[in-house]
């Protein structure tokens, strides 16, 4: 028989996180369904979700219902579009150039990244999660993911210029798109 | 982490397009109470999980009962109910519980009419069918219905309905079948009106296929222990190998996040040229025999 009220605690303590980690994934429009839909799963197999550190399953059951929603509606990431509108949102006249090419270059940097890699800077930036729960997320163990790391690193450089200069220091980077 | 990276991660968190985002009272009140409070989600995902396995593994029976597989009974003393009794021909453990009686296998391998006996001696029109099944289902109860009725899963047993009202048998747990559902036994109602059929998982004899074969990542089955969550097919090659295991054929993954209740996954199997080692391994029901699997693949992670 399942634990309601452990459930229901879990719930009112997670909801919020996954109802933001979908925002992030697929927007406003179906967030809430995805966040949703992801505490449904984890009802049915709440025998299976870890008691002590319920999120990194949260997410990946998020994660995995947010794929199937891009791949189904044969649609791009919203991704793409959420940070598109922040920097038009941010990115007014009190900001200085350099710092929002600097943005733009990093955007694109990361859009450049396969979904996996992303997905992994993602999860450790917005989901505040350290490099063993953001590889459980994605499906990968902990070695694996840090190998990722090193390679995401190696091709930041790349995009980014020389290593020696922080990317928030750049120069604006005409003629690359944004996302 | 790096420089670079402690960089982007920084940019990243001042332009989290979800900062302002709250979850409303109201509607996170109503979502729990359609998690938990919907009546239909869990029977209905619980019936199609069986009902999915069911068309996997269910084949005509064409084994031969000879020789007799030695299987040790599995007869657990519940702490909170009367003592336990055997049944007349000792196929059958009973105990009194209140207006319910539990009931739980003595003698796995005995003949269907000792069981039929015993349940006829506490005056309860049960029928009990043996299935030779894979390791993690051997001495658990795995499925109940009842003929021409209405039965439903619930978190807590089962729901014959008919027109006259609802008769309800409890589920006895102690079991581990992976993701499969199987119960120790179960706890049918003194006065049960309703003829129940009640299916049990038995050793199968040698030479004899499986007629339900449980989750092959359970206790004591060819993939025990692995988590293939989002492995790939050369993965799962590779471990089934390294444990002499075989693929006995590969199944599509449904397309949705849940499968609609008319995916049937026999329809649905895949040339084994036609799947490719980058692919993933979505889900695996256990083959024929103890050293086969079925993989639901897809080129897609889970």
């Amino acid at each position: 028989m399942r634990d309601e009220a452990g459930f229901t605690s879990m719930f009112q303590k997670h909801y919020e996180s996954v109802l933001r980690y979908a925002w992030r994934r697929v927007g406003p429009a179906d967030a809430a369904d995805v966040a949703a839909e992801t505490f449904k799963v984890a009802w049915e197999k709440y025998d299976r979700v870890p008691q002590d550190q319920p999120l990194p399953w949260l997410y990946t059951t998020a994660r995995n219902l947010t794929l199937n929603l891009i791949r189904r509606d044969n649609r791009r990431d919203a991704l793409a579009d959420l940070l598109v509108e922040d920097l038009t949102r941010h990115g007014t006249e009190e900001d200085h150039a350099a710092t929002i090419a600097a943005r733009q270059a990093a955007f694109a940097a990361l859009s450049t990244l396969s979904d996996g890699d992303r997905e992994l800077i993602l999860l450790m930036s917005w989901e505040g999660l350290d490099l063993r729960q953001a590889a459980e997320v994605v499906g990968c163990s902990r070695s694996t993911a840090a190998m990722r790391l090193h390679r995401i690193r190696g091709r930041l450089r790349h995009l980014l210029g020389e290593e020696s200069q922080p990317i928030t220091d750049r120069q604006p980077s005409f003629g690359r798109s944004v996302i | 982490m790096t420089n670079d990276l402690k960089q982007l991660t920084s940019l990243l968190q001042a332009h989290d397009p979800a900062s302002h985002v709250c979850a409303d009272p109201i509607a996170l009140s109503a979502t729990l109470d359609d998690i938990i409070g919907n009546p239909t989600r869990t029977p209905q995902t619980a019936k199609r999980h069986w009902s999915r396995r069911q068309l996997l593994t269910l084949i005509p029976v064409t084994a031969v009962l000879a020789g007799a597989a030695v299987v040790l009974p599995i007869v657990m003393r519940p702490s909170d109910v009367g003592p336990i009794t055997l049944g007349p021909a000792k196929a059958l453990a009973f105990a009194k519980n209140g207006d319910y009686i539990d009931i739980r296998i003595a003698d796995p391998d005995a003949d269907p009419r000792r069981y039929r006996e015993d349940f006829a001696s506490h005056g309860l029109n049960v029928d009990l069918q043996m299935e030779p099944s894979s390791p993690s289902l051997v001495g658990t109860m795995i499925s109940i219905s009842s003929p021409g009725k209405e039965t439903n899963y619930r978190t807590d047993g089962f729901e014959i309905k008919d027109e006259h009202g609802s008769e309800w048998v409890k589920r006895i747990e102690g079991t581990d079948c992976g993701n499969m559902w199987c119960m120790a036994g179960v706890s049918i109602p003194v006065n049960l009106r309703s003829p129940v059929e009640i299916i049990f998982g038995r050793a199968a004899r040698p030479g004899e296929r499986y007629e339900i074969a449980g989750d092959p990542t359970a206790h004591g089955e060819i993939l025990e222990g692995v988590d293939l969550e989002n492995q790939t097919v050369a993965e799962v090659k590779r471990i089934l190998q390294q444990r002499n295991g075989t693929i006995e054929s590969y199944l599509e993954a449904p397309p949705e996040p849940f499968p609609s209740a008319g995916w049937d996954y026999t329809e649905h199997v895949l040339q084994p040229i036609s799947v490719l080692d980058s692919w993933y391994v979505h889900e695996a029901f256990g083959g024929h025999n103890k050293k086969s699997v079925r993989l639901v693949v897809a080129s897609w992670p889970r």
